[in-house]
């Protein structure tokens, strides 16, 4: 009984960590059409530039702060300076970010070298907090608690605010949105950063998690975001942080029970869904 | 005796005279270079066949299918498994039985694949190509023992084909080289034949090719299995070249690789997809010379560039410029 | 036997009802107009007889075949061709490839994989009749793209006839040419589909009543009217309908 809680727990903080990568991607997938392979990678820079910050400055919030200026600012660039002049050809648009994996891959091996960045567990988070006659580790904790604040501030953002209701026309119809005399590059923009910036973030935070990362997870997040994105459902906050709750529960059981399948069990999953339902369990109707 | 050639046949000449040069060249490679560069040209060959294979299913069906390299990958494995754990020997029976399954995994992979449509048939294509690397990586019983897991599957030698023949480098070369010929010849043809033409519709608009007759989704399908056909081909010919196949060769990172040649080589002209492994190759070959460690720097950089500043690939501007030179074109009635 | 039957066809989309018991049919070679305003639902019934949407409810003949659940590509077989409002041409293959697939599409050897395609000489003449019937010849090796607005509207229609359909359906077929360039259209399908049975939809009158022997006109999804061209340019519900109507 206690392994199956805390196998749970620890589930649903990875499925948390899935959530802050996987929302950035669904969104700007949604918004602009763009699938940015390079997701996965940016997410990867902005642990190493936070788990750096950390190194040098001691402080864990700063760290974070580094980790998302510095992959929303990647994620900027690649927009502004690439993406944009490539309006509207969805294809040439997927294979330059794909082009940037391999640029951005590359370049965090050259910096930083091929040693894995072991994690940075802040003093506050050190320790284990009793749950129900068993110890959980707080900082796993706190990764739990950061995915929720962050979930409930983008459901707020999304139901609540003005902005939000031009980001979900914009996903609906963004030729409409136009028409109606409302920019949507600002706010394109905005999303792509924001989604970028939050990825990094999530990283240095859920870094914890995995104890330490190498510059080669790129790939792998970046396919385990995707598998998110497309069981919870194209554009939909709520379909990315069920479905990164599904994977990160269903990945973390397998682990322990099923080892043969664990590497994949979330393909599988997600072959499943995009089979029998392509717009993914709450996504938009396609 | 004076041999008149008509104007037609000169034309046609003319048309292939470069993949003649070209051919030539290949030929008698062993005469002139040494050993690394016959063994280049081996790998271009095979990952030349490759992304000819994945161009039929770009290039002229328009299918986005970002997870070809699976199909190469269970060949190679299949064939290295046989060899190595079930000592299966013979080269006539391993080869057949890894592009065997290369094709089933198609047949099965393509009838899933192919309820989507563009942006989700790249996806799931994709995730397709990852479940392939996940079950190849894994090294849970009983599969990790076979496949060796992250490790790969090594030891592989040059085939048997039983007469107590056996390869060296040169000699597997232009085996290697025959194969493609006989391969790249296929595809040629059925790029040229009407089915190759009806592909190219269903590509341009399946709206209208199904309002013609065309059942496009049987071509689209037929086009998934063939492609995984020659994939598996070249599969089975790489696992014997390098005599080991890696989990590197199968998932997201090699399909993608096969994208940027086909892509520099110019997708929907078939020998751009030969044209662009050469390129890449060869690049690697000389890069690697220098800084081994920035290749993957490099390419990144050279891809984007190409989609940032010409999406046509290198082929078919030379192409073009052939064409004004021979005074030819497409169809002609 | 009548070419097409259709029988108590309805469509709706979420709610709204776009096609409301149609019934109709036309006899061998006869040309019919479907007419009604905009948003009356002719190119909805277009795509139900096409086989692009199914129906809600309501059965299709063709040629006394069932086709009601029958994909598109078949109804083709049986004799069944379309044209598209907006032109749906294969854009960056040639002129001739496109007349030569659509050619093609009702032949055993579209599936043939080893002989080239060139080698197939009869399409190769059929095509240049066709091409000729147009005064397109010349453009043969040209990519679509580089046609005129008015000559692509050509070969959309040149692609329809290609596979010599039993029944030709039409879609607006005179959409965004001028009048002189309709009138040539007209002539040409005058002359290429003589005794062929023709169903178009179209809003020029003008097009309706020099091509239609008989007339349907929908309203909001439903027949209103249905009669020969002259009874229909009398009817008193349908000058309602169309206020200002050329007499």
């Amino acid at each position: 009984m206690e392994t199956v809680a805390i196998n749970l727990l620890n589930g649903i903080a990875y499925g948390m960590v899935l959530f802050l990568i996987a929302a950035g991607l669904s969104v700007i997938l949604g918004l602009m059409g763009i699938v940015n392979l390079a997701h996965g990678v940016i997410f990867i820079l902005g642990g190493f530039i936070g788990l750096a910050t950390a190194r040098s400055t001691g402080s864990f919030l700063l760290a974070v702060l580094a980790g998302a200026a510095g992959s929303g600012v990647i994620g900027l660039i690649i927009e502004r300076g690439f993406l944009r002049f490539l309006y509207k050809q969805d294809l040439p648009q997927v294979l330059v970010t794909f082009g940037f994996v391999y640029i951005i891959g590359n370049l965090l091996l050259w910096i930083w070298g091929a040693r894995p960045r072991a994690a940075f567990v802040p003093t506050y988070f050190a320790g284990s907090v009793a749950i129900m006659g068993f110890y959980f580790p707080a900082h796993r904790f706190a990764v739990i608690a950061v995915g929720v604040a962050f979930g409930l501030g983008l459901w707020w953002l999304q139901e609540k605010t003005k902005l939000g209701a031009i980001i979900r026309a914009g996903m609906d119809n963004a030729e409409m949105v136009s028409g109606l005399g409302i920019n949507l590059t600002p706010i394109n923009i905005g999303a792509f950063f924001f989604g970028s910036a939050i990825a990094g973030a999530g990283c240095v935070i859920g870094v914890q998690l995995f104890g330490s990362v190498t510059f080669d997870a790129g790939v792998d997040m970046l396919l385990v975001a995707i598998a998110v994105v497309i069981i919870g459902g194209v554009g939909s906050v709520q379909g990315a942080l069920l479905g990164a709750l599904l994977i990160g529960v269903i990945d973390t059981f397998s682990r322990v029970y099923l080892p043969v399948i664990a590497e994949y069990t979330m393909y599988l999953v997600m072959i499943f869904v995009l089979t029998f339902r392509p717009s993914g369990l709450l996504g938009r109707k396609l | 005796m004076i041999w008149r050639v008509s104007k037609e046949q000169k034309k046609r000449l003319l048309r292939f005279a470069p993949h003649m040069v070209i051919g030539l060249l290949l030929l008698t490679l062993p005469i002139y270079t040494d050993l690394s560069i016959i063994s280049l040209f081996n790998k271009i060959l095979i990952y030349g066949l490759l992304v000819m294979s994945l161009d039929l299913l770009v290039g002229y069906t328009g299918l986005l299918a970002f997870g070809h390299a699976a199909f190469f990958g269970i060949a190679a494995y299949t064939t290295g498994i046989l060899i190595k754990h079930y000592h299966v020997l013979s080269f006539w029976l391993s080869a057949p039985a890894g592009v065997l399954m290369a094709v089933l995994a198609a047949f099965v992979f393509g009838v899933i694949a192919l309820r989507a449509s563009a942006i989700y048939f790249l996806l799931i294509t994709l995730a397709m190509g990852q479940l392939i690397h996940g079950i190849v990586r894994t090294s849970a019983r009983p599969l990790g023992a076979l496949t060796g897991g992250s490790d790969g599957l090594g030891g592989i030698p040059y085939p048997d084909l039983g007469f107590s023949f056996s390869f060296s480098p040169n000699s597997f070369y232009y085996f290697t080289f025959l194969i493609f010929i006989i391969c790249a010849l296929l595809l040629y043809w059925i790029t040229k034949s009407p089915f190759g033409y009806s592909l190219q519709g269903i590509r341009e608009s399946e709206i209208r090719a199904r309002t013609l007759g065309y059942n496009t989704w049987l071509y689209q399908y037929i086009s998934f299995i063939i492609g995984g056909l020659f994939a598996g081909v070249a599969g089975v010919l790489y696992v014997h070249y390098n005599g080991f196949i890696s989990p590197e060769g199968v998932g997201m990172g090699a399909s993608g690789l096969l994208w940027l040649m086909l892509i520099m080589g110019g997708s929907g002209t078939l020998w751009g997809g030969f044209i662009g492994s050469g390129i890449i190759l060869s690049l690697q070959y000389f890069v690697s010379g220098f800084t081994p460690a920035r290749w993957p720097l490099i390419l990144g950089v050279c891809f984007v560039g190409i989609i940032m500043f010409y999406r046509g690939g290198i082929l078919p501007p030379l192409t073009l410029l052939w064409k004004k030179m021979s005074h030819d074109g497409s169809l002609k009635g | 036997m009548e070419v097409l039957k259709v029988e108590q066809l309805s469509q709706s989309f979420g709610g709204l009802s776009i096609l409301e018991d149609i019934s109709f049919s036309i006899g061998a070679a006869e040309k019919v107009a479907l007419i009604g305003p905009n948003g009356a639902g002719k190119t909805t019934l277009m795509n139900v007889l096409s086989g692009f949407i199914p129906p809600r409810a309501g059965r299709i003949y063709l040629l006394g075949n069932d086709v009601t659940r029958m994909p598109s590509h078949r109804r083709v077989s049986l004799g069944l061709s379309r044209s598209f409002q907006i032109n749906t041409l294969f854009s960056h293959l040639s002129l001739l490839t496109n007349v030569l697939l659509a050619i093609q599409g009702v032949q055993a050897t579209r599936y043939q994989m080893i002989r080239p395609i060139t080698a197939y000489k009869e399409n190769f003449d059929k095509a240049r009749e066709l091409l000729e019937l147009v005064d397109l010849w010349g453009e043969r090796d040209s990519p679509i793209t580089t046609l005129s607005h008015g000559q692509q509207r050509q070969v959309e229609i040149i692609l329809a006839l290609a596979s010599k359909p039993r029944l030709l359906l039409l879609d607006e077929p005179s959409a965004g040419l001028t009048s002189g360039e309709t009138g040539n259209l007209v002539h040409m399908i005058r002359n290429l589909m003589g005794d062929s049975t023709v169903f178009f939809c179209a809003h020029d009158l003008d097009l309706v009543f020099s091509m239609a022997e008989r007339v349907v006109v929908l309203y909001y999804g439903q027949i209103v009217a249905q009669g020969t061209a002259k009874e229909i340019q009398n009817n008193p519900k349908v000058r309602e309908i169309y206020l200002g109507v050329e007499q």
